[in-house]
């Protein structure tokens, strides 16, 4: 027999303030400060990315070898590449690319990894060592090497990017999900709901889910960074999206030997990397005060 | 025949880990936590299961609704067999009401999601009346209609004890079985509820199914009670004739133990010394044994049956029924 | 001070959050004697337990704590009250759930040799032979072979004497038990209960006991102090209370819990919840489910008024009760 410690119920009366909303706010409402601002600095970021073509002065991929490696001035804001492009045009192009990679290299783990996870925990027993002994296997498979095998069996490209993070990314999600099920499925909810004599799918979608998929929204905006952060490494590595397109990590891989003439080339792509970093990490740690609260 | 049979039922556990038994070359050690229980109730009775921690009675619970599967024996519901599979019709007539009233709500559903969801399920009612057939159960539960739009959280313990009522009732059970129903809750709170389940099993013809560590809220909710230690039966008698002329030692020690209005405790005594052996290692012959203070040496070499005078009246002790007068 | 162990006088906690303050703990004062045991009875909220924390300075860090304590050993001076607590100076505190409690990285043995190896600078195997004395102390069997075991190993019982064990580890004048048998099954209950009177009466230590439960404040208390809503609201000698309560929450109390030797008559419980700390009705706090209730009961002021026949209430009508006894 256990009995929850009355000292804490102690603490915490529980009593209903009168005249109070019986029915919780949405989720939505009521969130710290720091999940608007960092909303508010990837909206605007995905908002550079939709409106790129009517932000940028000048076409990111016109070669202009006569004024390369320029330096900013009133015509070129933030001077010009080595092969004379308009860097601060090809930054708000690249967003075009690297939001979009971002954002679906995590948001396509984050499915597959928690519906895996959910099953494994759920049911156990051979699903569960199935899902869970492929989860090993990719975890223990070196993770560069991986994507590089991937990205040349695949060929180059957007499309093997995104295949590449969610072979590798769903493993996470998945043993979050995983555990929390673990907890949850033992919880007197759920044994309510077998005595029902619900079927096991109705309580997996309706009792099980709804109350551990907080986690992975909780980690979605970190994902996020990690997937661009990645992208941007792989471009750097030259494994990730093939010039000329204009995209982050190749900036940086590129302004790199002009570091010490030219060294805003390198850097600004990456202060503006660090920026939806900052947006993203702000709204998971808000997300996870909220939503673990 | 009984409206609700319960023959020798046992339900068993492997505990610790199978793989680390195979390594070791040994069988994983397995518990029996019911062993051989049996008992019958009618229509509209209410049963008191009392026992402590680790007797079984929750094990027992869980094995009637279904929930854990039962190693041997039947359990029977109006002719019917329970044991193995069921289907959702005879699923429905045994329900249950949990413990702990802060996880025993789905805390993302609101009341009214969550009765409705039972009463589509099973089409208890036509779609177009679940939402007074909702309404109704909030009143059968003496709650307010405007906590169905609330959430588990906004919610006391008391009022999620009786969404938990509702939540059963829902599917029309005809057993309703409350394991520790009101241990959760505060004193003042408690009696409501347990006022609650005796009014609707009077109204609604339920059979009872009352468990609980606490003999004085057995009483208060019992025609009859079943005394449990160690995964089986030691007593098992009508109410009234249990609390005044208990025969099992464990059920007098037991009476003897509860904290009672008035009583000063005297320096260092008890009622029962030691603490229960584990279910892995049961001693020899009677389970109580060890801490029995009629223990002779017949008790060590032959278990005994739970028998007595009738088949209302018996007891598990090789002592019960040999002095006095048998019972009425 | 004269013959108390422990005085507190307007106690006060209270939190503050988002701007806006709580007092679960509005004005308790109490006092302990040397060799008495004090029963504090209430339910979850009425503030017990954090008058209890707030005695050792166990009080939550957002938690406030205002009001006079004194405590002293013997007839010397007392020892004033800090926000810490007067934690070290005789008083050990009990929990209800032994296996929070315990470290679970440490053998018993060692917690329990953890006090007299600070407090009184034994060495490592002279605070062993004390831990497995103490051990055998409290009634554990095999002290010598469980000394050597961890805590999950234990049962709740073992465990709950294990915590006694640490608790009189520092030779305390003044225990403080929180729900210590709350969680434990009736027959361990009745065993440590058993106990706690046996090392009271044997060391001469007070004991203040905090519960929900009347009965267990019976077993083991001289006097009972009744809280609800953050004050107290009826003290008086245990058998007193019991036998003639002069508050109608004492009353209620006592009769929402199935009696266990009188038939089965309906049983009352108490209307309504306990009030919001945030928001606590005007004059008496129980007035709103009291079926005593008259009409001044929520303006007059409600102190703590004592009788002579050293029982206090806080209500203002203990003469209606008291007709419905006789």
């Amino acid at each position: 027999m256990t009995l929850p410690p009355t000292s804490s119920l102690d603490a915490v009366p529980e009593v209903i303030e009168p005249g109070a909303a019986l029915t919780e706010p949405g989720i939505w409402k009521k969130m710290p400060k720091k999940v608007y601002v960092g909303a508010g600095i990837v909206a605007l970021y995905i908002l550079i990315a939709i409106f790129a073509p009517l932000l940028a002065p000048l076409d990111p991929l016109e070669i202009n070898p006569v004024n390369k490696l320029a330096s900013p001035s009133a015509e070129h804001w933030l001077g010009t590449d080595e092969l004379g492009r308009d860097v601060f045009s090809r930054l708000l192009y690249a967003a075009r690319v690297d939001i979009p990679i971002g954002f679906l290299g995590a948001l396509l783990p984050a499915i597959v990894g928690t519906i895996l996870g959910a099953l494994a925990g759920f049911f156990g027993r051979w699903v569960d060592t199935a899902i869970m002994r492929t989860a090993d296997v990719v975890q223990a498979f070196p993770a560069y090497i991986l994507v590089i095998v991937l990205v040349f069996a695949l060929g180059q490209g957007a499309g093997s990017i995104i295949i590449a993070f969610t072979v590798l990314a769903w493993v996470i999600y998945a043993r979050i999900i995983r555990s929390e099920v673990l907890r949850v499925k033992d919880l007197d909810y759920i044994h309510a709901a077998r005595v029902a004599g619900l079927s096991r799918l109705r309580i997996l979608r309706v009792h099980v889910f709804p109350n551990v998929i907080n986690q992975t929204l909780v980690y979605l905006p970190n994902d996020i960074v990690f997937a661009t952060l990645g992208l941007a490494a792989f471009s750097f590595l030259g494994l990730g999206i093939p010039p000329p397109t204009a995209e982050w990590g190749a900036m940086i891989a590129d302004g790199q030997p002009f570091i010490r003439t030219n060294w805003w080339l390198a850097t600004v792509p990456g202060l503006v990397i660090v920026g939806l970093g900052l947006g993203l990490s702000l709204v998971g740690e808000g997300l996870e005060e909220r939503l673990r609260a | 025949m009984s409206f609700l049979e319960v023959t020798d039922v046992t339900v068993r556990f492997t505990v610790g880990s199978r793989l680390a038994a195979r390594i070791k070359g040994e069988k994983p050690p397995i518990l029996t936590a019911v062993d051989g229980i049996s008992f019958e109730a009618e229509r509209g009775e209410s049963i008191g299961i009392v026992g402590e921690s680790g007797c079984g009675k929750s094990t027992l619970a869980k094995a009637i609704t279904g929930l854990v599967p039962v190693a041997s024996g039947s359990i029977s519901l109006d002719g019917r067999e329970l044991a193995g599979k069921r289907d959702q019709a005879l699923r429905r007539r045994i329900q249950m009401v949990f413990q702990d009233p802060s996880s025993s709500l789905n805390p993302s559903l609101t009341v009214e999601k969550m009765l409705s969801e039972l009463l589509r399920v099973h089409q208890v009612v036509p779609r177009d009346e679940i939402a007074d057939r909702c309404a109704e159960l909030m009143d059968l539960v003496e709650l307010p209609q405007s906590l169905l739009e609330a959430l588990p959280r906004r919610m006391s313990g008391g009022q999620r004890q009786r969404v938990g009522i509702a939540r059963a009732l829902a599917l029309e059970p005809d057993v309703l079985i409350a394991d520790e129903s009101v241990a959760a809750l505060d004193v003042s709170v408690q009696a409501p509820i347990l006022n609650l389940l005796n009014s609707l099993r009077d109204n609604l013809g339920l059979t009872l199914m009352f468990i609980s560590h606490d003999l004085a809220v057995v009483r208060y909710v019992s025609d009859r009670v079943i005394v449990m230690y160690l995964g089986t039966a030691v007593e098992d008698r009508p109410t009234a004739q249990l609390f005044d002329d208990p025969r099992h030692p464990y059920t007098k020690a037991l009476m003897a133990a509860a904290p009672k209005f008035g009583v000063k405790k005297a320096p260092g005594e008890s009622a029962l010394k030691g603490e229960p052996p584990s279910a892995l290692n049961l001693p020899s012959g009677c389970r109580f044994r060890p801490r029995c203070p009629l223990a002779a040496d017949i008790c060590e070499q032959i278990e005994p049956d739970l028998i007595g005078p009738s088949e209302t009246q018996r007891a598990a002790c090789h002592f019960a029924w040999e002095e006095n007068e048998i019972p009425a | 001070m004269s013959g108390n162990i422990l005085e507190v006088k307007d106690l006060e906690v209270s939190f503050t959050a988002h701007g806006r303050t709580v007092t679960p703990v509005d004005g308790v004062s109490l006092t302990v004697r040397r060799g008495e045991a004090l029963g504090i009875a209430g339910e979850s909220g009425s503030g017990k337990s954090l008058a209890l924390k707030s005695i050792i300075g166990l009080l939550p860090p957002n938690a406030a704590a205002r009001g006079d304590l004194r405590y002293a050993l013997d007839e010397k001076e007392p020892i004033p009250y800090s926000p810490t607590g007067v934690h070290g100076h005789g008083i050990s505190i009990i929990f209800q759930e032994p296996m929070t409690a315990l470290n679970p990285t440490m053998r018993v043995g060692d917690l329990i040799a953890e006090g007299p190896r600070m407090h009184h600078g034994l060495d490592k195997n002279a605070a062993r032979t004390k831990a497995v004395e103490l051990m055998r102390r409290v009634g554990i069997p095999t002290p010598e072979r469980r000394a050597k075991m961890w805590p999950h190993q234990l049962s709740g019982g073992l465990r709950q004497r294990v915590m006694i064990a640490t608790a009189l580890s520092t030779e305390p004048r003044l225990l403080l038990c929180d729900e210590p048998t709350t969680a434990l099954d009736v027959s361990i209950q009745d065993q440590i209960l058993g106990l706690l009177q046996e090392l009271r009466t044997s060391l001469g230590m007070s004991i203040i006991f905090v519960s929900h439960d009347l009965a267990v404040l019976g077993e083991l208390c001289d006097r009972l102090a009744i809280m609800y809503a953050g004050r107290i609201v009826e003290t008086g000698p245990t058998d007193q209370v019991f036998a003639n309560p002069r508050h109608p929450y004492t009353e209620a109390l006592m009769t929402s819990v199935p009696s266990f030797d009188a038939s089965a008559e309906q049983l009352q419980g108490i209307a309504g919840r306990p009030p919001d700390p945030r928001n606590f009705p005007p004059g008496c706090r129980f007035a709103p489910r009291c079926g005593y209730v008259q009409g001044d009961c929520s303006s007059a002021v409600h102190e703590l008024r004592t009788s002579g026949d050293g029982r206090a209430t806080a209500c203002i009508h203990p003469e209606l009760i008291e007709g419905v006894k006789e």
